[in-house]
């Protein structure tokens, strides 16, 4: 009797999580819709079903978008950055987690205070022309970099509390060296944290676009999402052309997410909260 | 002596220098430009005098200020209420029992992964008055209800909080769902024999366990929200009539008319904004984690 | 599932990272270096040895090199691009183009442009008074001997040229604005343009006894609505020597606010914007859509919910792309008396940075743009341009509109005021937002233009 209480209390939730997450499936299926049609019949981005499939929108944009070059650079800009803050923010929060000397408490809110900083353009592209990286990919994957290490060093910092102070003295034991302990002993047991901070900082660079605008003139280094202005104007807009490109920065990201989900979510992001 | 050795200060090292450079260097620049008059009204011709504090003195003159900072919190607190209260329930919802559950997940985390840019398009045409929103409200019988939402100035706000809400809400729901899988079940198993009913399980067991994902989403969401600037801009640019004006917003104005010290000193008021109620929310994250 | 997942990530990251360091040595390096590359192996010794003197070898040297062209998202069409696909197919050089958001691209092209940079070879502005203030004349090639110099209509050379030097080149045109309205709707119910404001209120009266909303008024977008304000540029003319924009630019002290028409103008303007119906609702006008409302205006004017708008004369050829089956006229807005529309000055131009390592390839795709069948191809597509700027094109088509808003004026269109004044206020759409909301007043709003401008005066000489 209880459990088909309860069979039936669960049917309930199910539909009613389903007909709620009409709110996202929605404007997806309208997307989807809009970028089969032609630019006449997508001008009110209503919900009805095109009336003859325009394939051939995808092949447009595709080309006036050079989204292959596209996809290549956004990969770039969001790859790199992400390993690069993984691997400096754990090794840097890790000596902030163990010694707690007053200097090292500084550094943390030092960094903690870069969650709160405004950051204006006009002052990154004058201190990346000044490093002459300004233009180049480089420069983007290093000031994407900057800007993601204060999160990553807290979510890192956070963790690492929760890892027993034990394991490092077992090792030293055994004599081992510094980047011995840390590589063999640590950064594996840092695996959960390491994916939540993978997964935001890489939905953030893949969707980030102001910068690379500021940053890159170079139209061959642009990124997927920027090539909406191609089709997107103040004045006139093909709305079935911007739907495709919409559709061409969310697949990879939603493949990405697919293949992942059930580490993403029982496995990895566990770890950011562990305290 | 050991520590010194195995916690090395050089681990620290790389990341010091990268966000010295690049972002603190940034940043401080921006400080001391919001002493300046910088502009650029000739591309060619930038020029920066220091003038003190005139361009503080202005923006406190400016009339409209109070109702810009007291809705750029407004807009902080609701949104990070919403999105945590949501997005908590919907965790609770899906950690187990639901069949579908793995895809519902999938479905609510989706928003999360869009950018703000894109999600502003498609917002602001599903909210015209022939958008699909209105048409909906038309099919089951609210025809008076039907408006331009995001060009009416009782309904804009709303419609931007609700658009940011829409946003966030699953990434708020993952953080909580991987909490909720680290509660051990002896808990849970201990407490129904002690004859707990749901809400006493949920109040004792479940929400002190909680406290750390409650933390972080706070803190993310805080400083998110009161930052908030691209989802606004697109669908409103602040209006109308200034209803949905941000500080952000003011400041990427001021940028826009190449005022740049002008858009500098909006950025320090925005960032004194974002640190006192980051503080707060850090000092709580703190506190959870050292103890 | 772990495991697998584990693999998958690292395969998609390895492949991710070759691609990246492909993307950053073959891509990054090579593709990057390309343009500064390729002039260093040809067309260097040139380029060192006075490129003028030796355009013939030039042209040459110039095949197999890159420009990058800097646009805003509004201004590139599908027939640049096919013309950029042509040009490249006859001369080897290949035409990037970097279009951006048209709300930051100011800010853009200064961040791009500054301290002599050459990442962009041409870039797109306003002709006329924008072109000067931004400091364009500085940092552009003088293009004054250029072969297709003399073949520009007059107007173009005007509005492209600051002391005596011609620095843009311009396939764009002249345009007219006033109140754009349905001709199909007034013939079937009976209504006449209006001449005077009295007039033009009652026609809104009585568009509005029929049901209908009379104005589309996107007066949420920053770029709009001003247009109510500078169709009084005729009689603002009129009350200030040699005329508006000529005595405005001399001295901050020369004061707006001071001007009687433009007071009694926009006394009418908030008047108009204010009015409420019975349910507190804008009586005259609507809008709808986003940041941008100019988008709601399409639907808005097809379906009849409104049935004018104040806006440019080659507007009704993008109504009829998009299906609309009615004809439209214009005539002056009779704002403070006007009965003139007004011109817009000569729209986009593209320029040379000066500092650019590819001038000859610039030269050679300006000269390309330029050739009579390449000019009538671009005219033919352009159908949102109503004259063109250079002479003897034969494709270029005035709609209804714009002929009728001709003959309705009493004087030849001035230019408006915003393309012809120093420092016109970029926050005016916020004055009238507070006029439809109440909380502006004339005074205010002229005063607030004056502030400003004295601002940008102070800011001009001290820089």
């Amino acid at each position: 009797m209880v459990t088909n209480k309860r069979t039936v209390w669960n049917i309930c939730k199910e539909i009613f999580a389903w007909v709620l997450s009409l709110l996202i499936l929605v404007p997806m299926v309208v997307i989807l819709f809009n970028a089969l049609k032609t630019s006449g019949e997508a001008i009110n981005m209503s919900i009805a079903p095109p009336s003859k499939l325009h394939w051939e929108n995808f092949g447009e944009v595709w080309r006036v978008g050079n989204i292959l070059r596209s996809y290549i650079n956004s990969l770039i800009v969001s790859v790199f950055p992400v390993l690069i803050s993984v691997l400096c923010a754990s090794m840097c929060a890790y000596v902030l987690a163990r010694r707690k000397t007053k200097g090292n408490l500084a550094i943390y809110t030092y960094f903690a205070l870069g969650l709160m900083f405004p950051i204006s353009m006009v002052t990154v592209v004058k201190v990346t022309k000044l490093l002459s990286i300004y233009n180049t990919q480089l420069g983007v994957v290093l000031v994407y970099t900057a800007l993601i290490l204060p999160l990553s060093v807290f979510l890192f910092y956070g963790f690492l509390n929760s890892i027993p102070k034990e394991l490092d003295e077992a090792a030293i034991v055994d004599g081992a060296g510094a980047l011995r302990i840390f590589f063999q002993v640590i950064f594996p047991m840092l695996k959960p944290v390491t994916v939540t901070v993978i997964m935001i900082n890489f939905l953030n660079c893949w969707n980030e676009f102001t910068i690379p605008l500021y940053m890159l003139p170079d139209p061959d280094k642009a990124v997927v999402v920027q090539q909406v202005y191609n089709f997107y104007g103040t004045f006139t807009a093909s709305w079935n052309l911007v739907s495709v490109t919409i559709l061409y920065a969310i697949v990879p990201v939603l493949l990405v997410y697919i293949c992942g989900q059930k580490y993403i979510i029982s496995g990895m992001v566990a770890g950011a909260v562990k305290g | 002596m050991i520590n010194k050795k195995i916690y090395h200060w050089g681990f620290s090292l790389p990341a010091i220098v990268l966000y010295s450079l690049l972002f603190i260097l940034p940043v401080t620049l921006n400080f001391y430009y919001s002493l300046t008059d910088w502009n650029a009204i000739k591309i060619t011709g930038e020029v920066a005098h220091f003038i003190g504090f005139d361009n503080f003195k202005k923006i406190f003159s400016n009339p409209e200020l109070t109702s810009v900072i007291t809705r750029t919190v407004e807009f902080g607190l609701v949104t990070t209420v919403l999105k945590n209260v949501i997005g908590f329930t919907l965790a609770l919802l899906f950690n187990e029992g639901l069949k579908s559950r793995h895809a519902l997940r999938a479905v609510y985390f989706m928003p999360s992964m869009l950018s703000p840019l894109i999600i502003g398009l498609i917002f602001g045409s599903l909210l015209m008055t022939s958008g699909f929103f209105n048409q909906l409200l038309g099919a089951v019988g609210l025809e008076n209800l039907v408006k331009p939402w995001l060009t009416t100035s009782g309904s804009a706000f709303g419609s931007v909080m609700f658009v940011e809400v829409w946003r966030q809400t699953g990434f708020n729901m993952v953080i909580y769902l991987a909490g909720l899988q680290l509660i051990d079940q002896s808990f849970y198993e201990a407490a129904s024999i002690d004859g707990a009913t749901a809400f006493q399980k949920l109040r004792y067991i479940t929400l002190p366990r909680m406290l750390p994902s409650i933390s972080i989403n706070l803190l993310l969401n805080l400083s998110q929200g009161l930052k908030a600037f691209d989802i606004v801009y697109v669908l409103t640019g602040g209006g109308p009539n200034g209803s949905t004006e941000l500080i952000n917003t003011m400041v990427f104005k001021e940028f826009g008319k190449r005022m740049y010290g002008m858009s500098s000193a909006y950025g320090v008021v925005m960032f004194i904004i974002t640190a006192v109620f980051g503080l707060i929310a850090l000092k709580l994250t703190n506190k959870d984690f050292d103890s | 599932m772990k495991k697998r997942f584990v693999k998958i990530i690292s395969a998609a990251l390895s492949a991710a990272m070759i691609m990246g360091t492909a993307g950053c040595g073959g891509n990054g390096g090579q593709e990057a270096e390309t343009p500064a590359a390729a002039p260093a192996e040809t067309s260097a010794p040139e380029a060192t040895a006075k490129p003028a003197d030796g355009q013939e070898e030039a042209k040459g040297a110039a095949a197999g090199s890159t420009i990058t062209m800097m646009a805003s998202q509004n201004w590139i069409k599908d027939i640049d691009r096919e013309l950029i696909e042509k040009f490249k197919e006859e001369t080897g050089i290949q035409v990037k183009l970097l279009v951006t958001p048209d709300n930051g691209y100011s800010t853009l092209l200064g961040t791009s442009l500054a301290d002599g940079s050459d990442v962009v070879d041409i870039f797109m502005y306003d002709a006329g008074k924008p072109m000067v203030s931004l400091g364009v004349p500085d940092m552009a090639l003088d293009l004054s001997n250029e072969p297709w110099a003399a073949n520009m209509e007059d107007w173009a050379v005007t509005a492209n040229t600051y002391e005596d030097k011609l620095y843009g080149f311009s396939t764009w045109g002249v345009d007219y604005e006033g109140v754009l309205y349905n001709k199909t709707f007034f013939d079937e119910n009976n209504l006449k343009p209006a001449e005077t404001w009295e007039e033009f209120v009652a026609l809104c009266d009585s568009i509005k006894e029929l049901g209908k909303t009379p104005l589309y008024e996107p007066i949420n977008g920053v770029w709009h609505t001003q247009s109510w304000f500078y169709s009084m540029t005729n009689v603002l003319n009129h009350e200030a020597t040699p005329g508006a924009a000529e005595w405005l630019n001399e001295s901050k002290d020369n004061k707006i606010a001071s001007l009687k028409t433009a007071k009694e103008g926009l006394t009418q303007i908030a008047e108009l914007l204010n009015a409420k119906d019975a349910n507190g609702k804008p009586k005259y006008y609507t809008n709808d859509g986003q940041s941008e409302d100019w988008f709601g205006s399409y639907t808005s004017l097809q379906n009849r919910d409104t049935v004018m708008m104040v806006t440019y004369t080659a507007y009704p050829a993008e109504l009829a792309a998009n299906g609309c089956k009615d004809d439209w006229g214009m005539f002056p807005l009779p704002v403070a008396g006007t009965d003139s529309v007004n011109a817009n000055g000569g729209g986009i131009s593209k320029y040379v940075n000066k500092y650019s390592q590819n001038i000859d390839a610039c030269k050679a795709y300006l000269e390309f743009l330029a050739k009579p069948e390449n000019l009538d191809t671009y005219y033919a597509a352009r159908t949102d341009l109503v004259t063109a700027a250079f002479k003897g094109v034969n494709t270029v088509k005035p709609t209804n509109a714009t002929t009728e808003a001709l003959e309705r004026s009493k004087e030849e269109p001035a230019v408006r005021l915003m393309n012809d004044m120093l420092y016109w206020d970029p926050d005016l759409y916020k004055y009238f937002q507070g006029f439809a909301a109440g909380t502006m007043t004339p005074d205010q709003f002229l005063e607030n233009m004056d502030t400003y401008r004295a601002t940008m005066f102070d800011a001009a000489t001290t820089n």
